[in-house]
């Protein structure tokens, strides 16, 4: 059994994956500008290589089931 | 505006549409209310019609809601926000509620509550002027309960009560505009927009909250069990649909037409078609016809928003209605 919630962090930045929810539509491999989602042989997501992800937020805008959350520093330049 | 960061940052914070619901891999209506919902930042209470979002979302005893959330029955979701923002309103006045934070209503239909069942009723709340905002997701047939075709199914689908087969093509009308029925209650903002533009929608949702009184958004979502694609293929299947000029994105301030996304090349239908299966007797022989008129009815009705879009192109150009000044100076 997985755990509910994989963390994928690069620095402090993290990239939380919710795998107990994915559905396996495939919708952000297909979105993801990086190219680091795959689907695993269980049809869930998974992260290859967080080393490359920008944090670009578009897996997360994008996924129908919430499986993907972004935590960040918050910039020091905001209003 | 938002960028899509801070639509993820605000997806973190606090969630008011969670996940574990049990709407279908690759469906678009998700995809619709966390757009719409993050991109509004005062509290909100949500009225939901009956729909795959409202079956799917509150199963008993769950609930994908973080938010007030009300369904009463399909064709009065209009009606049962008019009451809950008159209620709001009256308590306002008996002071039993702070007055300091306002609160944004937002009703959720699809195009069954909204086109055929809820019509009557939205018609009347829009007319009174309670303010709220109604997102119609629209995707093109009463999914909930099997793909039957509804009054916003294209001409030429194929539905379970609109076939294809020896002696039918599918859909034998043409779908009604629902947007221009919106628009002719003098709203001071109607949209049309679609899940793959998330700017878009977002940009056109916070516009429609700072209207004073009702405001309407029509946004086309998927639904890869109806439109028989692959579930990946959703948000690319909802961008085609924009870029041959089928669902084309605009908005209509205080009735003055504006154009928001033209496609650099304009494609022609059928690289839309192609991409479901609910389309898929259209490629044969003897449904040529049907194919050259659904082309023509997109060349009509894309012609006839491009002259009314440059007909008023001089009241954006002059004077910018006051909620779009003020939105710039707030943002500066």
């Amino acid at each position: 059994m997985n755990e509910p919630i994989k963390i994928y962090s690069q620095g402090e930045a993290q990239l939380r994956v919710r795998r107990d929810w994915c559905k396996g539509c495939d919708i952000c491999v297909d979105a993801c500008p990086a190219d680091i989602l795959a689907l695993d042989e269980t049809d869930q997501i998974i992260v290859n290589d967080i080393d490359k992800c920008i944090f670009c937020g578009i897996c997360a805008e994008r996924c129908p089931d919430f499986c993907f959350s972004l935590y960040r520093p918050e910039p020091l330049n905001t209003k | 505006m938002s960028v899509i960061k801070e639509l993820a940052r605000k997806e973190s914070k606090g969630k008011s549409f969670r996940g574990g619901h049990s709407l279908c891999r690759g469906c678009g209506i998700p995809i619709v209310v966390r757009t719409v919902l993050n991109s509004i930042d005062t509290p909100v209470v949500v009225i939901s019609a009956t729909g795959c979002l409202e079956v799917a979302t509150t199963r008993f005893p769950t609930t994908a809601w973080n938010v007030p959330w009300l369904h009463v029955a399909f064709e009065n979701a209009a009606a049962a926000a008019s009451g809950v923002e008159t209620a709001y309103k009256a308590l306002k006045k008996r002071e039993a509620i702070p007055d300091d934070e306002p609160v944004t209503f937002v009703v959720f239909g699809g195009d069954g509550g909204t086109y055929d069942i809820g019509l009557q009723s939205l018609s009347g709340a829009l007319e009174r002027g309670h303010r709220f905002l109604y997102v119609c997701y629209d995707n093109e047939a009463y999914m909930n309960t099997g793909i039957q075709r509804s009054s916003a199914t294209p001409f030429g689908a194929s539905t379970t009560t609109s076939p294809s087969g020896k002696k039918s093509y599918g859909k034998a009308q043409k779908r009604k505009d629902l947007t221009a029925i919106m628009e002719a209650h003098h709203l001071s903002y109607v949209g049309q927009s679609s899940i793959s533009h998330w700017y878009d929608l977002s940009t056109k949702v916070k516009k429609a909250v700072s209207t004073e009184g009702p405001a309407f958004i029509n946004v086309l979502s998927t639904c890869q069990l109806g439109w028989r694609h692959e579930p990946k293929d959703a948000v690319n299947v909802a961008r085609l649909a924009v870029e041959t000029c089928f669902w084309p994105l605009y908005e209509v301030v205080e009735g003055h037409y504006n154009l928001t996304h033209e496609p650099i090349k304009k494609l022609p239908v059928k690289t839309w078609l192609k991409t479901q299966g609910r389309f898929s007797h259209l490629f044969q022989e003897t449904n040529k016809s049907v194919l050259e008129r659904i082309q023509q009815d997109v060349d009509e009705d894309w012609n006839r928003l491009l002259d009314r879009c440059s007909q008023d192109a001089h009241y954006f150009e002059k004077q910018e209605p006051t909620f779009l000044r003020e939105m710039k100076q707030a943002r500066l």
